[in-house]
């Protein structure tokens, strides 16, 4: 007698079933009726087969409908608050812009501070070109004061002294050369304390008539700014989430 | 019920729509959870899972059979547990040997110990076959759980494991066959219409 191989079992399985063509049924048939292996495996199958579907139906226990909870379904937004949303990102954004630009850039502050006309280069260059009007009447009292001790400190400033030695004094337009010679005769050395004297008078001056301008350099972006991007990302935030919350609780409302 | 009309209301996001789903499938869903698993619990879970999974990937459902298309989420859902099940190992599915090896024969299950009258208090013939059926390979198991418990063709039962009709086939031969062998060791409990082959002779 034949021994059922296990491409016989799954020819008897199909058979069972029905899913075999009508060539393959009847060659399998044929075989049956000499095989008495096939015959037994055949009937054991269709065992097996009888006693599964003989099982129980299980019901469920209970029901297993989803909540919206559950399904992660999310109430619709109303149309604005994406653009709010997007509002409050970009104000942020921005606000965190400006402080990063006065913080890591502050002498970005001086550029636009030239540009209204008053100059250009550092803070420092600033203010002395601010002072600078200051200084011919500055220099003229110091001229006019070396000028009638005939001192050849006065060398020292040419620029400012000659036209007022030439204005008050004419007779003496060629005294100066005896000292401008003793001057450079006497080298740089001379200079010194003239150049010294000057410049200290010329600073308190400065002082006293730049004191608006050694204020702390001006922010790049102003305060003003700060507060209106402030305002307008705590604004459109706090409405995207009063809109939210407002839809979620009327779709709650819905669903229940 | 409009099935096709709740599947598409479903796949706009219309949660009422699905739940009637649900409710039209929860037992069928939850029968096969149980059967592949074996626990009420754990299939409770797996089900309530293959119904949330299905929501979320409805709009992928193009179409055929809808109950193979939650079938097939269903059987994942249950692959899952049984995964989680091995991670917190109680009994292991299948005995090993010294090697280390898994012994695949489930002849295993007729416990020596287990008399007819033990398993017979243990819900009869239900449990009996319910064991044979947890030692059957998981692949074995969900084929036959699909096809001959909830009786459903072998096209849907291809779609359901995403396996070819050939596979299902095989897979089938094989469960049933295992099962005769595993139903064997639990012959006296089996009402007499039933008695299989090695019982009758």
């Amino acid at each position: 007698m034949k021994t059922p191989t296990f491409r016989d079992v799954e020819l008897l399985s199909a058979y069972l079933d029905g899913k075999l063509s009508q060539a393959d049924s009847a060659r399998l048939e044929s075989r049956i009726k000499v095989e008495p292996g096939l015959r037994d495996i055949l009937d054991d199958l269709s065992q097996s087969r009888a006693l599964l579907r003989k099982l129980p139906k299980r019901r469920a226990p209970r029901n297993f409908t989803l909540t919206p909870q559950m399904a992660g379904v999310k109430p619709p937004l109303p149309r604005a608050v994406p653009a709010l949303r997007w509002a409050t990102s970009l104000a942020t954004l921005l606000l965190f812009a400006t402080f990063a630009a006065n913080a890591f850039a502050p002498s970005l502050a001086s550029p636009s501070y030239m540009s209204l006309g008053k100059g250009g280069g550092g803070p420092e260059e600033a203010l002395v070109m601010e002072s600078a009007p200051a200084e011919p009447a500055a220099a003229e009292p110091a001229a006019t004061e070396a000028a009638a001790t005939e001192s050849p400190e006065l060398e020292a400033a040419p620029a400012v002294t000659e036209t007022p030695l030439a204005t008050q004094a004419p007779s003496m337009v060629f005294e100066p050369t005896e000292p401008i010679v003793s001057a450079t005769e006497m080298g740089d050395a001379a200079l010194q304390p003239t150049a010294q004297p000057l410049p200290t008078e010329d600073l308190a001056l400065r002082n006293a008539d730049a004191g608006p301008f050694i204020e702390p350099a001006p922010l790049a972006v102003p305060l003003a700014w700060q507060i209106g991007l402030l305002v307008v990302a705590l604004a459109s935030g706090g409405l995207a989430w009063i809109l939210s919350q407002l839809a979620d609780q009327t779709w709650r409302r819905k669903v229940k | 019920m409009d099935e096709t009309a709740l599947i598409h209301d479903a796949q706009r996001g219309d949660l009422n729509a699905f739940n009637t789903l649900v409710l039209h499938y929860q037992d069928i869903l939850f029968n096969t959870a149980m059967r592949v698993l074996g626990d009420e619990e754990q299939a409770a879970d797996a089900t309530q899972e293959a119904f949330i999974s299905a929501f979320r990937s409805i709009t992928s459902f193009r179409g055929g059979s809808f109950k193979a298309w939650l079938m097939r989420t269903v059987t994942n859902a249950c692959y899952d547990e049984l995964r989680r099940k091995k991670r917190r190992p109680t009994t292991p599915l299948e005995p090993e040997m010294d090697d280390g090896e898994e012994v695949e024969t489930p002849r295993w299950l007729a416990d020596p110990g287990l008399t007819p009258e033990q398993a017979a208090e243990a819900d009869e013939v239900e449990h009996a076959i319910q064991h044979c059926l947890e030692n059957l390979p998981t692949d074995f198991r969900t084929v036959v759980v699909l096809a001959d418990i909830q009786g459903m063709d072998y096209v849907e039962v291809a779609a359901s494991v995403r396996a070819p009709l050939g596979t299902i086939k095989s897979r089938l031969a094989r469960a049933r066959l295992r099962l005769r062998e595993c139903l064997q060791g639990f012959a006296e409990l089996l009402p007499a219409s039933y008695r299989l082959e090695g019982e009758k002779a």
